[in-house]
């Protein structure tokens, strides 16, 4: 008994197993005659996510203002440590970036940067063509990264939500709208 | 000892302090705000609760403010001296939480733009309290910040209401212009109105504030994250206390000072100089490269051959013309000794001077010896906070030993904690203290030509001119020793006798017979050995009273005054006058500017009869501008070096940078190493030879040729990391940028330049832990990014620190057998010592007779930002520094030049043939037949100080400074 039911798994197993190879055969030929997944690049290019993790970019605020405030959160947590930047403060009392120097042959596309970013400021964009000749240029500065539009995050603007108090903004430090319309009266003993 | 359970663990504690104390130095983290180590506990902030438990059994246990409740009651509090309390508790941990969330709920989400992100007490409280989400959604409130001068920015919206500013500029450093304004939550701190803070302390808020409400300006400007600092251990060049500091570079910029901690000398507080002072490093008009003056046979060779062919022709020269005697080096008292040493060996002891005025030599090796055989020891910065009688001579310690001065002010304050003491209050409880206290002071005497910043604690001010200061010292001394061998009924006679007369005098005696630890205070200011002379007589008096705690302190005027004078050889003016004699050929000087030491006629008569003058120093000084070659050398911040504090102590001051490591083209380099390549050459040798550079083989050639340093042997020991094959490292463990921060220059990744032989790293690979020995370059520990986290590197919470003391004393023993090379100074000290000296050569008519001498004597005046020469060349300072002025007596200036004379009027200062003319200024404390110049203050140089002159008024108007 146990000898006949052993003969018919091992056949039925035989019958699976002509049949998926069969099955496979027929799919490679099939996929033969389908549309291309692979992209004729660079001729063609590829069509990629927002989120894609590629060249960063320093953007700038819905006011055009750049966002970069020089904090430094970016290359702290850089694991190759390729961000070396410089924070300078305007008259106005604002800060940004004197200098902003990532060096692109070492970065590894990892994104924390653009995480710890508390300004939207540093952000991963899907274009990946970043071959260059002479490998000085990778090294990139502040004028090569910065872009003229506002990247993924169209409407955070960190210096009108919290900035030094300055004469541009105004003292935007209240946030809400029961935010007190002047300074504090310190020489008031009202209770 | 004993047993304290802390959340079910049992540690041995000693009783001693607060909870909070207890609790910090057995490493467990509590968080808190208004206590600190300096200022003791008020309980303001309620952040630091904890449970305290009645016994094991108890479970329900009292949530009580750590910092205000007495380690001792607490183990009162429960059975056979144990304590029960719990930091982990849910009501504590709730508790905690819930305050710091009311602290939050104004402070501004602004972390990423405040210079204090990174190094903020408040980022690690909350981390520490666990509060991470904010529920207050509402409107906050805002202020209007204040301009505060140079040196502090001031962004109150960041306040949370500790307290901890004021009570540090009140109550610790005597300030009187920043205070507390308003009620409820709409406290304001700050000044009345907008305004440069006064207190020459002021730079300490920017560590004493636990959030970014007092930032450091200086440091603002070229801003950088903590993390990101490449960290020294230095020591602080400003004056002759020796203050450390940890210095921090990035991009090869010195980007801040902070302070140091240490326990002897500055505990937790610099003063506004050392602070702010070191903008001189980053000037960019310093020698980086060699300069060959126009016209000098060396500038063609340069322009030719670059600067490899200058040196090796330079050594060349040089051997010729030390072979044939023909060289004159110069040293200086602001360079280390390995450096002075250096070129000593270059030159030959013989043809050495040490770079300091004769007449300054002779006080400065007076104070030298004094540290070995004077009665008296000299106090640490410590034992001065502790003392319970100050008297000081001639000094405004504010402006020359500025340190010193804020201990002054503590030793005047521990008549408080004495007061609370006797009543078994504890030293921490600060309300308590002042409340029991009402301001009474320990006395503090001052003896002094003009007014003096200390003149607010002072029980008793004299304003003398600096002879009758000498005469009212001698007189001190005298009437010290005749009231101590009289009987008390006697005594008490003889001091009511002089009451009247001498009513300063009298005073002092009283003060001094009664205290226990007193300490006495004079320097270099007045410029007068008999002043010293007459102080150390006091000493040996106090001593013959049985007063053994009792402290002589002299100051000199520059960080390495003391080490120069040890070292002995010949004077500046000895050295000069053999250059003006045509004898030299040669001259060398080693960072130190003449122009301040002689007046133009003697420079100009010297540097004619020379062959070539060569200056090496950090800065282009007016002296180095007339050389015909310059060498660019290091910076305190770009070199090892060691340094003679007034108490005869060495320290070493760690080099912070390479400053060739950003630029690749500075020339930039110790001077040892200068003078090492110029010996390499001469002897045939291979260049660039770096092994007798490590800073302790450079020190052990010195001890060679000067046994009187060989207690410093061995300080690079206090300089390691416990863990071998380590070093300490001088960048925190997340330190960023270092595949990029030279990428513009070089895209070839190049590691930082790690020094063979040195206990320090230059990057973050290393050593960051609390063990080791007394130098740590910086402070940091997990969880613990402010300055507060010194805590962990002491023993006791505002003791010392675990690795011991900074530095060491030279005469800790005492030593009486190693002398002073080339110094009589036993002929010197025979006067003074023997009391019979003493007594017998006081005579007030002779002083007398001597001020109706013609003219009017200059009594030199000092000031805190400008005196100094190296701080004065920071551009920061340029707003805090005055411009020169003669100070008058204003009744005397109204009768010699007419009642019309105002302020600011110009007067010309004649003497021989030299004159000066600078606006004048009045005041009420200087005394007549004197006038008040300020030496140094935008280069009026020193010889000035001490002369006789005539005065004159001068019709123009302001002109610069008047050079004849």
């Amino acid at each position: 008994m146990r000898a006949l039911v052993q003969y018919c798994v091992n056949l039925k197993g035989l019958c699976v197993g002509a049949v998926t190879q069969v099955r496979t055969i027929g799919m490679v030929f099939l996929h033969a005659a389908r549309k291309r997944q692979t992209l004729l690049y660079p001729e063609e290019k590829p069509d990629l996510a927002p989120r894609y993790r590629g060249r960063p970019v320093l953007t700038r605020d819905p006011n055009g203002v750049e966002r970069c405030v020089g904090c430094g959160l970016c290359a702290v947590v850089c694991p190759v440590d390729c961000i070396a930047l410089q924070q300078e403060e305007r008259e106005s009392g604002q800060w940004f970036a004197k200098f902003f120097r990532l060096n692109m042959s070492r970065c590894v596309f990892c994104g924390l940067c653009e995480e710890a970013c508390p300004t939207s400021a540093i952000q991963l964009t899907p274009d990946f063509e970043l071959g260059e000749y002479r490998r000085e240029d990778l090294v990139l500065e502040k004028e090569d990264l910065l872009i003229s539009g506002t990247g993924k995050d169209h409407s955070y603007s960190f210096r009108t939500h919290i900035g030094r108090a300055s004469a541009e903004f105004g003292a935007q430090w209240a946030e809400g709208d029961d935010a007190p319309q002047s300074p504090v009266d310190t020489r008031s003993l009202l209770p | 000892m004993a047993s304290i359970h802390i959340d079910g663990k049992t540690y041995e504690v000693d009783g001693a302090g607060n909870l909070l104390e207890a609790c910090l130095s057995l490493g467990l983290d509590i968080p808190y705000f208004c206590w600190h180590p300096a200022l003791g506990s008020v309980g303001s902030c309620r952040q630091c609760a904890v449970k305290l438990h009645k016994d094991e059994s108890d479970k329900r246990g009292m949530l009580v403010m750590a910092c205000m409740t007495d380690a001792k009651a607490a183990l009162r509090h429960g059975p056979e001296h144990k304590a029960w309390i719990s930091i982990e508790d849910e009501d504590a941990t709730a508790f905690r939480k819930q305050v710091a969330e009311w602290l939050m709920a104004n402070h501004p989400h602004d972390c990423p733009v405040c210079s204090e992100g990174g190094q903020c007490q408040l980022q690690d409280m909350i981390m520490m309290t666990g509060h991470g989400q904010r529920a207050y959604r509402f409107g906050k409130r805002y202020y209007t910040s204040q301009n505060l001068g140079p040196f502090v920015a001031h962004e109150m919206n960041r306040c949370i209401g500790c307290y901890r500013c004021v009570r540090y500029y009140q109550d610790y450093a005597g300030g009187t212009d920043l205070g507390v304004f308003g009620s409820r939550d709409r406290l304001f701190f700050g000044r009345e109105t907008d305004g440069v803070l006064e207190s020459e302390f002021a730079g300490n808020l920017t560590e004493i504030c636990p959030t970014g409400v007092f930032t450091d300006k200086a440091y603002e400007g070229q801003f950088t994250r903590k993390w990101d600092l490449r960290y020294g251990p230095g020591i602080c060049q400003g004056c002759a206390v020796g203050c450390a500091i940890s210095a921090g570079e990035r991009y090869g910029t010195l980007r801040r000072v902070e302070n140091r901690y240490n326990s002897t000398i500055n505990g937790y507080f610099l003063c506004d100089r050392g602070r702010f002072g070191t903008g001189y490093v980053n000037r960019k008009d310093r020698p980086r490269k060699i300069y060959a003056a126009h016209g000098s046979e060396w500038h063609s060779l340069q322009e030719r051959n670059g600067s490899e062919a200058v040196l090796a022709d330079l050594s060349t020269k040089l051997a010729e013309k030390i072979a044939a005697e023909r060289v004159i080096a110069i040293g200086s008292p602001r360079a280390s000794l390995e450096n002075n040493h250096a070129l000593e060996r270059l030159v030959g002891e013989e043809h050495f001077s040490s770079g300091v005025p004769e007449e300054e030599l002779k006080r400065l090796r007076f104070m030298a010896r004094m540290l070995q055989v004077a009665p008296l020891p000299s106090p640490t910065i410590e034992e001065v906070e502790q003392s319970d009688a100050v008297i000081i001579f001639g000094e405004d310690l504010t402006q020359t030993a500025a340190r010193m001065a804020l201990a002054v002010r503590q030793a005047a304050r521990q008549r408080e904690v004495a007061l609370a003491q006797e009543r078994g209050v504890a030293a921490w409880q600060a309300r308590a203290v002042s409340g029991i206290g009402q301001g009474a002071k320990n006395p503090v005497m001052i003896a002094s030509p003009a007014a003096t910043r200390l003149d607010d604690v002072a029980l008793h001010t004299a304003h003398v001119s600096p002879s009758n200061l000498v005469a009212l010292a001698q007189r001190l001394a005298q009437v010290l020793v005749a009231v101590g061998s009289s009987k008390s009924d006697a005594a008490e006679a003889v001091l009511s006798d002089l009451e009247e007369d001498e009513p300063w005098v009298a005073c002092a005696v009283r003060v001094l017979l009664k205290a226990e630890r007193p300490v006495l205070i004079s320097g270099e200011a007045m410029m007068s050995l008999p002043l010293l002379e007459a102080v150390a007589a006091c000493a040996a008096a106090l001593h013959q009273q049985g007063k053994q705690q009792g402290r002589l302190a002299l100051l000199p005027r520059e960080a390495n005054g003391m080490g120069v004078a040890m070292m002995g050889r010949m004077s500046l003016d000895a050295a000069w006058k053999r250059v003006q004699r045509g004898e030299v050929d040669a001259l060398l000087v080693l960072e130190n500017d003449l122009t301040r030491a002689f007046s133009p006629v003697q420079l100009k008569q010297g540097l004619a009869q020379l062959e070539v003058c060569i200056v090496a120093d950090h800065q282009f000084t007016s002296f180095a501008q007339q050389a015909d070659l310059v060498l660019p050398t290091a910076s305190f911040a770009e070199e090892d070096g060691s340094y003679v504090n007034y108490e005869g102590r060495v320290q070493r001051s760690y080099a912070v940078f390479d400053p060739t490591a950003m630029a690749g083209e500075d020339e930039i380099r110790p001077f040892y190493k200068w003078a090492a390549d110029i010996r390499a050459r001469q002897a045939d040798m291979p260049q660039g030879c770096d092994t007798a550079c490590d800073e302790e083989a450079l020190y052990n050639e010195l001890v060679v040729d000067h046994p009187i340093f060989a207690a410093g042997r061995g300080l690079s020991k206090q300089c390691y990391a416990p863990v071998a094959g380590e070093r300490l490292a001088r960048q925190s463990p997340r330190a960023s940028g270092r595949t990029a921060e030279r990428a513009n220059l070089s895209v070839w990744d190049k590691g930082y330049h790690q020094k063979s032989g040195s206990g320090l790293s230059a990057t973050m690979e290393g050593y960051s832990g609390t063990e080791g020995g007394a130098v740590h370059p910086f402070a940091w520990q997990p969880g613990w990014n402010s300055p507060q986290a010194w805590i962990a590197y002491q023993t006791t919470p505002g003791g010392p620190l675990k690795g011991g003391e900074l530095g060491v004393r030279l005469f800790a023993k005492r030593p009486k057998n190693v002398l002073l090379c080339g110094c009589d100074e036993d002929e010197l000290l025979k006067d003074s010592l023997s009391e019979g000296g003493v007594a017998g050569s006081v005579d007030h008519a002779a002083f007398a007779d001597k001020d109706e001498g013609e003219g009017l004597e200059v009594v030199p005046l000092y000031h805190l930002f400008g005196s100094e020469e190296l701080s004065a060349r920071s551009p920061l300072f340029a707003q805090r520094c005055e411009s020169p002025y003669v100070l008058l007596n204003e009744q005397e200036a109204h009768e010699r030049f007419g009642d019309d004379l105002a302020e600011g009027a110009s007067l010309c200062l004649s003497c021989g043939t030299q004159s000066l003319i600078l606006p004048c200024r009045f005041s009420e404390t200087l005394g007549r037949g004197q006038v008040g110049l300020p030496v140094g203050l935008g280069g009026v140089p020193r010889f000035w100080g001490r002369q006789r002159v005539s005065l004159e008024r001068v019709a123009a108007p302001l002109c610069e400074e008047g050079r004849p």
